[in-house]
Order: structure tokens, then C-alpha cells, then sequence
């Protein structure tokens, strides 16, 4: 028995060989080589450099910020996200169309054209700044901005991965709960989001991802205070342009390690998820 | 509980999907709506479940009026043609369901719950299937756990729109009897909705034959294929015949045969319905004369094709095997059972073996 033979289980459709060779290149060319060389050039600091380099206050707040604004914005955009799914797939309406358009443009837009217009409504003279401002609420130039610049750039993520999975849903399950006497909540609760648990989780994890490394729609809105407002993706910028290059790619593998083990650990719930849900 | 149901209209847009439906249901009857495609039959089903709302008519559970109650307060049973399962639970919990959604006042212990399912599960015969998955399941063993599962909240009655229409030919067979014992241990008052009328036939009580959102007639199943009565059942339900004939006279004739009287006054067209089983060769006075077009085997019997004297189109007929008969051979046709449709009424029914005309 060849060793391919042994590892592989066989399939009916040809072309694995191929296939796998073509995927594996892509994935090396694109993926793997750019983040071993960055993971190679922050070696020469050893672990226990980019440790040092990580609790250094400035940056462990970075991060911190980076991270904890990402989720949060993720987890509000669960709900925002499964809203306009809900909307989209489930009524008819004039400018439906129109609304799904619109649902992308957070992808289309370029991320530094999003970051000017939010900081303009945003800011204390701004549409929306100057009667927050009025009531002493500030949002552009803190974290609160950036956090609104994060929900917007993560919302289409959460709309695209549950609206399929929203609008394949078979309205007969809905009836079937309805005629065995729950309520609409109980129907709602019970029967039709367990089942939109991967999709959410999906869409969860790409918001989350895209947070992270956001950059460009974030760098206006956020005044890039240290200690206050700073992203750690502008720290890396911030590195580069006084030439530390060791302590910008340790900071960027700082992030990729943190990043890679979420979507990892994310990947590992969501296979559980499908497994119960159904999707054998 | 018995069901009436009053005069029901639904429109859908502008086009009419039923209109003006009258029946009623015993307490305990299991009743069968067959109809093709478009006829209304599903759409009459949802309606008396709550899941659409009728543009007018009424509906009576008992004493009770349906008009205003949601579809959870009616207490149906609805079982699904595609099952409708939550996938993301286990057999167990689809079947609890019901119990456990009630508000707490109404609601079962979890002890009484677990016992409950225990008892549904044993009845459809799923025990030791309480902890798989729907996907885990065959589509026979699916539809009997919907079935558990609409039988968990005691139904007032139970409705089941094709229930069996998804499922293989054998297992739907095996099925259709074992829901027609369920239903005569359990009791409920069942209304189920087909287009396959051997199933209706088999496992109904009474028949309502609907088309083009009306009910033709409702009978027992006996009385739906052997006295259809309208010429649509003729066609829709079993083989038949069909000779347009002309009234002349208050007779019927084809050819110089006279096969029946009727009311005077009545003249002009009409059409002539019968089975190929209800009719015989026989050389007698009152048959019909014809010739021999063409012989086929056909399951246990023999059928002939005979193109009668004076009437367009041929019939078809069940012949003794035996009988030493061949293509062009002159023979008698003696009509045993009929019915005589003008202007979709009915005029006329002959049936030589009760004597009745």
C-alpha cells in the first residue's frame, strides 16, 4: 500500500493531485511565504525580545485596544449584522434592492475615504458630533470612534455570511413550531437562530479578523493618542517610520500569533457548532 | 372533535383558490383530500391549521369558532411533507418540544415530559432513537417522528398535507397502513392531504375529491370509485371510459341500443362514463354493438379496445384470458354500470347488478 493510498480516502472525483498542488501553491505564494519571512525577520529577537517588546506599556495598550475593540465591535455587529439579514431576506419592501447595494459598501469604499467621512460626522463639529458634543459625549478622536469605525467596516462581513444560510431557511420549520403552540420569541430563540449558529460564528470570526488589521478607516476617527487611542496597526506604521524595523515586526507577530490562534480556536467552535447543528 | 366548515373562500391576489367550500368532519373520522396539483386541497389545510387566513367562510372546531384563534391556540397537529424537523435537535427534543414551550403554569414536568416522549417514541416505533439527530434518520423514520411530535401536544386534530409524498414507494406503503392503525388507537380526527388516490382510497374513512378549488364530492371510498359524481372524478380517480352519446327522445342511446332512460325533456349531447370492469362481452339485447380494434395484456387481465358502433373513440374493456377473441372480430358490449353526464350533471346511473336504474 502507497503512502497516498494510506493518507487519503479515496474519491470518485479526479483531480486531487492537481487540485491540492494548485491550492497548496497559492496558499504558499500568497499566505505562507510573506508571513514566514516576517516571522523569520522577528526571530533574530528571540522570544524573549518580542516578550519584552509586547509588555512594553505603550504597546501592550495598543494591543489591547486593537484587540478588545475588534471583538467588541464583532459582537455588536452580531446583532446589527443578523438585523439586516433578517430585514433583507425576510420582507419585501421598496429599495430592498438598494438597501443589500448599500450593505457592501463597506467593502467597495476605499477604507480611508470611510475614515474621513466618519470622522466628519463624527467629529465635535460634525452632523452627529456637535449634539453628542453638546450633551459631553465625544466619539471622534477616542476609542468610541474607533469602535464605530470598526462596526462599520465589519458589518457586511456578518450580513454576507448569514443572509444565505437566513434565506435557505424553510419557512415550514417556522410553522411547524408554531402549530406545536410557541410563541414567535420561542420560535425565533429556539428553532431559528440554533441552526444560523455557524453562519454567525463565520461572519463573527471575519468581522473579528478585519477589525484587527483595520487601518485606514480607523487611523482619522481614532487621534492616535498613546495610551489612549492608538491601534496597534498604527504602531506598526509609527515603528517603521523611526526605522525600528525589529520592533514593527515584532509587533506584527505579535498580532499574527494572537490572530492566527483566535481564528484557530473560532475554526475548532465552529466545527463543534456544525456537528450540532446538524451538518453532518 | 368535529370539524365544520362553512362556506370558506380564499383568494390569493386575484386568482380564486377556493371558493365556497362546505364540509364536514366526524369526531374520530380520518378523512382524505385528494385533488391534482392547484386544486386547493393544501391551501384548505392551512387554512383550518391557522396558517393562512380565509378571505370569508367559517370554520368550527366542535362548538368552537376558529376565526381569531392563532394558530397556536387551535391545538393542531401539523405534520409536513418535508417533515420540518429542527435539525438541531435530537429525536427526543423534537418530540418535547411541543411540551416544553408551553408557559410554565400549562407546562408538564420534565419527569411527565420524558415519560410522554418515551410513550410517542414506542408508538411510532423509534425507541432507542431518542438521541439522534434528524440527519441521522431515514425519511420514513423522519416523517414518523414529525408525527410523534404533532401527536405530543394532544391535538385537537390532526393534519397532514402529503405526509408520505417524499418517501419511496415501499416504505409509503408500509406507512399508510401503520398511520391508519395509529389512527384507530389513537382517535384523533385526522384530515390528510393527497394526490395519489390509492392512498386516499386505502386509508380514508370519507373522501373529499377536490378541483379547481371546490369539492366535487365527498363519499366513502368505495362510493368515490364506483359512483363517481362528477365526470371529473371519472377521470382523476381509477380507468374509465368515455362515449359521448346523444339524448333523444328521454333515452340514451348509443347506436340503435337503448341503454337508459331518462327524464323527459333532456336532449342534445351528453357523456357516457364507465369502467373497463363494469362492462362485459355479451351478445344480448342490451348491448352495444362494436368491433374489435386491438387486444393487450394488462397486469392479471386481459383488455380490449372496441370501437362501438355510432360513438367517436375507442373503449377499453377487461376480457376473460381465455376468451378466443382477435383484432376485428364483430362482439356485443353489455354495460353493467354507468353514469350520464350533460352539461356536467349528472342525468343517469345504471347499475344492472343492484337492479337500480
Amino acid at each position: 500500500m502507497s503512502l497516498s493510498d494510506s493518507l487519503v480516502k479515496p474519491s470518485p472525483l479526479p483531480g486531487f493531485g492537481p487540485a491540492l498542488g494548485a491550492a497548496l501553491l497559492w496558499l504558499g505564494l500568497l499566505v505562507l511565504v510573506p508571513l514566514a519571512a516576517l516571522v523569520w525577520r522577528a526571530s533574530g529577537l528571540g522570544l524573549g525580545g518580542i516578550i519584552a517588546i509586547a509588555t512594553q506599556p505603550r504597546i501592550a495598550a495598543a494591543l489591547r485596544l486593537s484587540f478588545g475593540l475588534a471583538f467588541l465591535a464583532a459582537v455588536l455587529n452580531v446583532v446589527l449584522g443578523g438585523i439586516v439579514a433578517w430585514v433583507l431576506t425576510r420582507y419585501e419592501f421598496p429599495g430592498r434592492r438598494l438597501l443589500d447595494a448599500a450593505v457592501d459598501l463597506p467593502f467597495a469604499l476605499p477604507t480611508a475615504v470611510a475614515g474621513i467621512a466618519l470622522t466628519a460626522i463624527y467629529a465635535p463639529n460634525g452632523w452627529i458630533g456637535a449634539p453628542l458634543a453638546a450633551l459631553g459625549v465625544k466619539i471622534a478622536f477616542t476609542p468610541i470612534g474607533i469602535f464605530i469605525a470598526l462596526v462599520f467596516i465589519g458589518l457586511p462581513f456578518m450580513v454576507r455570511s448569514v443572509e444565505p444560510v437566513l434565506a435557505e431557511f424553510d419557512p415550514e420549520i417556522e410553522e411547524a413550531s408554531a402549530t406545536l403552540g410557541a410563541s414567535r420569541l420561542k420560535t425565533v430563540l429556539q428553532v431559528v437562530l440554533p441552526p444560523l449558529a455557524p453562519a454567525f460564528i463565520t461572519g463573527f470570526a471575519l468581522a473579528l479578523a478585519r477589525g484587527v488589521g483595520e487601518y485606514g478607516s480607523v487611523v482619522f476617527i481614532s487621534g492616535n493618542i498613546p495610551f489612549f487611542s492608538e491601534i496597534a496597526p498604527l504602531l506598526i506604521v509609527v515603528k517603521l517610520e523611526e526605522f525600528d524595523e525589529a520592533g514593527a515586526t515584532a509587533v506584527a507577530t505579535i498580532m499574527l500569533t494572537i490572530s492566527f490562534a483566535m481564528l484557530l480556536l473560532i475554526n475548532l467552535v465552529q466545527g463543534w457548532t456544525r456537528k450540532r447543528m446538524g451538518h453532518v | 372533535m368535529d370539524i365544520h366548515i362553512r362556506g370558506l373562500r380564499k383568494t390569493f391576489g386575484v386568482s380564486p383558490a377556493l371558493h365556497g367550500v362546505d364540509l364536514d368532519i366526524a369526531s374520530g373520522e380520518l378523512i382524505g383530500l385528494l385533488g391534482p396539483s392547484g386544486s386547493g386541497k393544501t391551501t384548505l389545510l392551512r387554512i383550518l391549521a391557522g396558517l393562512e387566513t380565509p378571505t370569508g367562510g367559517d370554520i368550527h372546531f366542535g362548538d368552537l369558532d376558529m376565526a381569531g384563534q392563532s394558530i397556536q391556540e387551535r391545538r393542531v397537529g401539523f405534520v409536513f411533507q418535508s417533515y420540518a424537523l429542527f435539525r438541531h435537535m435530537t429525536v427526543a427534543d423534537n418530540i418535547a418540544y411541543g411540551l416544553r414551550v408551553r408557559p410554565r403554569a400549562t407546562r408538564p414536568s420534565a419527569r411527565a415530559i420524558a415519560s410522554r416522549v418515551e410513550e410517542l417514541l414506542g408508538l411510532v416505533q423509534l425507541t432507542g432513537y431518542e438521541g439522534r439527530y434528524p440527519g441521522q434518520l431515514s425519511g420514513g423514520q423522519r416523517q414518523r417522528v414529525a408525527l410523534a411530535r404533532a401527536l405530543a401536544v394532544e391535538p385537537r386534530v390532526l393534519l397532514l398535507d402529503e405526509p408520505f409524498g417524499a418517501l419511496d414507494a415501499q416504505v409509503r406503503k408500509d406507512l399508510r397502513r401503520w398511520l391508519r392503525e395509529i389512527h384507530d388507537r389513537t382517535g384523533h380526527t385526522t384530515v390528510f392531504v393527497t394526490h395519489d388516490q390509492d392512498e386516499a382510497l386505502e386509508m380514508s374513512d370519507r373522501v373529499a375529491v377536490l378541483n379547481r378549488g371546490a369539492i366535487e364530492q365527498v363519499a366513502t371510498p368505495d362510493a368515490i370509485y364506483d359512483d363517481p359524481a362528477t365526470p371529473f372524478i371519472y377521470g382523476f380517480i381509477g380507468d374509465a371510459n368515455r362515449v359521448e352519446i346523444n339524448l333523444r327522445g328521454g333515452q340514451a342511446r348509443i347506436g340503435d341500443t337503448v341503454l337508459a332512460r331518462v327524464g323527459a325533456g333532456k336532449e342534445g349531447p351528453a357523456e357516457l362514463f364507465f369502467r373497463p370492469e363494469h362492462a362485459a362481452i355479451d351478445d344480448g339485447p342490451r348491448s352495444a354493438r362494436g368491433t374489435l380494434v386491438a387486444l393487450r395484456r394488462f397486469g392479471a387481465k386481459r383488455r380490449g379496445e372496441i370501437r362501438l358502433d355510432g360513438a367517436a373513440g375507442d373503449i377499453e374493456l377487461d376480457l376473460p384470458i381465455g376468451a378466443a377473441l382477435k383484432p376485428g372480430d364483430r362482439l356485443g358490449v353489455r354495460l353493467d354500470r354507468f353514469a350520464i353526464f350533460a352539461d356536467g350533471r349528472r342525468v343517469s346511473v345504471l347499475d344492472l347488478a343492484t337492479r337500480a336504474a
